[in-house]
């Protein structure tokens, strides 16, 4: 696929992404790739009727990690020059926030126009896409952690501080965290100074997945970056400090540094340290860099704080709370540590050697006397005990090294083998997990094992709707106790991913997020002749109660029982409460390959004919695509019963007659005896009739009037 | 012992009813002597048929004896008209149509037998075969209706169901 754009882009923004860098940076980022001129727009695929997107024509300066941006054209309404963003189905897209993000109107966020799902041909199914505006122009700066531009305090308060502060109000009122505030994922707007600065889209991946560690707070730096949650505002501000930081410096002071050396920088000297180093900043700027880097999000100014410095009043500084950090170091695996934090990373990712640590006394020593911390050596405490009331064998040295972790760096993510999430990034990780195919026995554990009441009881401050949280960690673990469909670590990707589209092996060409979208990918599905015989999985099955749990859930029983007729009447059942209760259109598609596999539910009718005659009636419904018509037919118990009862008489009648076939087979063994005794019986009274008759006659001769002698 | 009572039933049998049964036959000979000569030796077949005869009520002597009876009965009214005397009973006796029309009676009573044992016995035995095609074609309909469970030769569910899948197997063979 070459990377060109295309000739008709606006003239604007073609003259900005064929120019050299903003003047201001003092370390120029990249040029975005310069546009082919009249390189032609190919692999057109219409999207929602008026917009024609071009998979041929890539726009990799918008691209956002794995997920892809291309041409987009508008016509009628739609705005002409677009771009399109196509998700990654492993990075869960944010479709759930884009009405909230259709509804913000300002020139400093960059606009989206459509979001929904594409036919993607060049990769042969569907996928979620977001049509955004194209009035981007060119990155700031195309590696946004290195380096920095040298802008002026004034510039950067005028350009980008004030307008993206107007975006952030704006995200607040649409109960939207971006996410997404770096420095690469701003715009010049086409224009080739600083004067409108447009900030990216962030709805494509999750919050925060592809943010460098610098731009993260240091308890969410630690996790991986799938799992960091949906975060806050405050976050939003901290990567906006960082970003406004990279603007104004000169120089980079972590230069060279890797992620865990940034972590630590961060922890021992605080982040404003870490992004600024020697630049110095004077005046206001001054105080609002303080307040948007402090490293304590309680310290850390909120956005109304902001508004007030734009003011112009002047806010007295906060005193920035210290980490704790021990008197003296303790040893694990050759390395010294004077930081929980520190050290419980280090523990959860080396749970076998940190267990002598753990069991030996040492930590809990150097907790209390080197760290002089008596909530965190009870914290400690408690996590011992939570870990060994699962036993000692198996995973416990991972679940001790858990714990620890919680016990040592509660406000950081729960760290279990492969897994380092805030407890509501949990649903991404999953996925992304299930998706790339990866380990998933561990989550299975880290549900089972049920660190978030650990978790929680450890957090120094408020967490946010907990029995909420805790509630859905609860139900993940009865997810996982029920084997069979409906249940299972299927169950936990969509109960805790809400915006997950269902990830069936049975629709993995569709892009399916609703019941409804189901149904439509069925109807799609039945005309292909490779169609599958059950419609249902155990991730549809999965999907569809969690979406709609009064769709599914009445028929979870059958779909689980071991007789084939029962999992195909309830499959047809769950499709048509579907259809009823979405009130849809009709379906014949649908309906037909339901008629064709009611093969086992027609014999569970004894009678041939009635089979005969329901199986008419289906197909004939078929036609009509009303599933629920014909699912009634299968769901009148007075037919059951009377056709049980009549079954049960022709099965005594066919013993009765058996009985009879015997007896008669008995007499036909001797057939020249068969008959004579009632023949004998016979002639007897015909020859006493004969004789009565000849007796009278003589009687009568004899006696009667002229008798006449014999 | 079961034989011991059967003799004791037989012999209770002719108890005292027949023994005074035996004695006013007797008495009625005595009485009507005539009558009786062409009795005894009127009824000749009927006494071997009834020796001869093992059939279950002994049908077959019933029959010949009604029959010979009737030839007997018209010579009876003879010999009884006449005065009922001795010699004439014994007249007629003599006489070889007597003999003739009494024996010929019961030969008779002997083709009633016959012919109405085979043609009785040929009729039911068709009539059972014809029986026994019904109860076969009855018994196709219910299979064919109600399948192969309806014989109850095969092991069904308790919904009645057979407990292998017979479509399958059947598809599969």
């Amino acid at each position: 696929m070459s990377d060109v754009t295309v000739q008709n882009e606006p003239e604007k923004q073609a003259e900005s992404a064929a120019s050299p860098p903003a003047p201001v940076a003092a370390q120029s980022p990249a040029p975005a790739p310069a546009p082919t001129k009249g390189a032609p727009l190919t692999g057109e695929i219409v999207f929602n009727e008026n917009i024609t997107v071009y998979s041929g024509n890539r726009l990799p300066q918008y691209d956002k990690g794995p997920v892809k941006a291309y041409t987009a054209r508008g016509t009628d309404k739609a705005s002409k020059y677009l771009f399109a963003m196509i998700c990654e189905d492993h990075l869960t897209p944010r479709s759930l926030k884009a009405p909230n993000y259709f509804g913000i109107l300002n020139p400093s966020l960059v606009r989206l126009v459509a979001s929904g799902v594409i036919d993607w041909t060049p990769a042969g199914k569907e996928k979620y896409c977001f049509i955004f505006e194209n009035t981007l122009g060119n990155s700031l700066m195309k590696d946004d952690t290195k380096g920095g531009l040298g802008m002026k305090p004034d510039l950067v308060l005028n350009s980008v501080i004030r307008p993206m502060i107007n975006v952030l109000m704006d995200m607040r009122d649409k109960d939207i965290v971006h996410g997404n505030i770096r420095v690469s994922n701003m715009f010049d707007g086409g224009a080739k100074s600083f004067e409108r600065v447009v900030l990216g889209e962030c709805l494509s991946t999750p919050v925060s997945y592809l943010q460098p560690v610098l731009y993260e707070t240091i308890d969410r730096a630690l996790c991986s970056s799938i799992g960091r949650g949906p975060g806050t505002q405050q976050d939003d501000l901290y990567a906006l400090g960082v970003s406004l930081a990279i603007m104004m410096r000169h120089s980079d002071p972590a230069e060279g540094y890797n992620d865990e050396e940034i972590i630590q920088r961060k922890m021992d000297e605080g982040t404003y340290s870490v992004v600024l180093g020697r630049d110095r900043l004077t005046g206001a700027i001054l105080e609002l860099m303080r307040g948007l880097l402090y490293d304590d999000e309680n310290q850390r100014w909120t956005l109304d704080e902001v508004l007030v410095w734009l003011d112009g009043r002047r806010l007295s500084p906060k005193q920035a709370a210290r980490r704790s950090k021990a008197n003296r170091p303790v040893n694990f695996m050759n390395e010294k540590y004077i930081r929980p934090e520190l050290l419980a990373r280090e523990i959860a990712k080396n749970p076998a050697e940190a267990r002598p640590l753990i069991e030996e006394g040492e930590l809990e020593q150097w907790l209390s006397r080197a760290l002089e911390d008596k909530v965190a050596t009870a914290r400690f405490e408690k996590a011992l005990r939570l870990a060994d009331e699962g036993g000692k064998s198996g995973d416990y040295p991972e679940r001790l090294a858990t714990r620890t972790a919680i016990a040592l760096h509660p406000e950081g993510p729960m760290r279990y083998k492969n897994i380092s999430v805030m407890p509501e990034g949990i649903g991404p990780a999953l996925t992304e997990s299930f998706l790339l195919k990866r380990d998933l026995q561990s989550y299975h554990d880290f549900f089972m094992n049920y660190f978030i009441t650990q978790w929680v009881d450890s957090q120094t401050s408020t967490v946010p709707d907990v029995s909420n949280l805790v509630g859905r960690y609860d139900g993940a673990r009865a997810h996982l106790r029920q084997k069979g469909l409906g249940g299972g670590l299927e169950k936990c990707i969509y109960a805790m991913n809400a915006e997950v589209h269902c990830l069936s092996e049975k629709i993995a060409k569709f892009h399916v997020r609703t019941p409804e979208d189901m149904m439509h990918a069925y109807e799609k599905i039945s005309e292909s002749a490779a169609r599958p015989t059950m419609f249902f999985d155990r991730h549809i099955v999965a999907f569809l109660s969690v979406k709609d749990r009064k769709n599914i859930d009445p028929y979870i029983h059958d779909l689980n029982a071991p007789e084939g007729y029962r999992r195909i009447l309830a499959e047809a059942k769950t499709l048509a409460t579907i259809q009823k209760r979405s009130q849809m259109e009709k379906f014949p598609g649908i309906a037909k390959w339901m008629v064709e596999s009611l093969a086992p539910v027609y014999e569970r009718f004894h009678d041939r004919e009635l089979r005969a005659s329901i199986k008419k009636n289906a197909e004939r419904l078929a036609e009509t695509g009303d599933l629920p018509k014909i699912v009634l037919l299968f769901d009148d118990p007075v037919v059951y019963q009377s056709d049980n009862l009549e079954f049960r008489r022709s099965m005594r009648r066919y013993h009765d007659l058996e009985q009879e076939t015997i007896e008669i087979e008995e007499e036909l063994r001797d057939e020249a005896t068969l008959g004579k005794e009632s023949g004998r019986q016979a002639a007897a009274l015909v020859s006493g009739i004969l004789a009565g008759i000849i007796i009278m006659t003589a009687i009568f001769s004899a006696f009667g009037k002229g008798a006449v002698p014999f | 012992m079961a034989t011991h009572s059967k003799k004791k039933k037989k012999k209770a049998s002719f108890g005292w009813k027949g023994q005074v049964f035996c004695i006013c036959a007797l008495l009625v000979c005595i009485m009507f002597a005539s009558v009786a000569v062409i009795m005894v030796v009127g009824m000749i077949p009927t006494l071997v048929a009834a020796i001869v005869d093992r059939s279950e009520g002994r049908m077959r002597a019933l029959t010949i004896g009604a029959m010979n009876f009737a030839g007997c009965v018209p010579f009876m009214l003879e010999v009884f008209k006449k005065g009922n005397g001795l010699e004439t009973s014994i007249a007629y006796m003599l006489e070889p149509q007597t003999i003739v029309v009494i024996y010929f009676a019961a030969a008779m009573g002997y083709l009633i037998d016959w012919a109405m044992t085979g043609i009785v016995s040929s009729i039911l035995v068709q009539r059972t075969k014809n029986r026994l095609r019904e109860i076969q074609k009855d018994q196709k309909d219910l299979t064919e209706r109600w399948g192969m469970e309806v014989t109850g030769t095969i092991p069904l569910d308790e919904f009645g169901f057979p407990k292998e899948n017979l479509t399958a197997k059947a598809e599969e063979s």
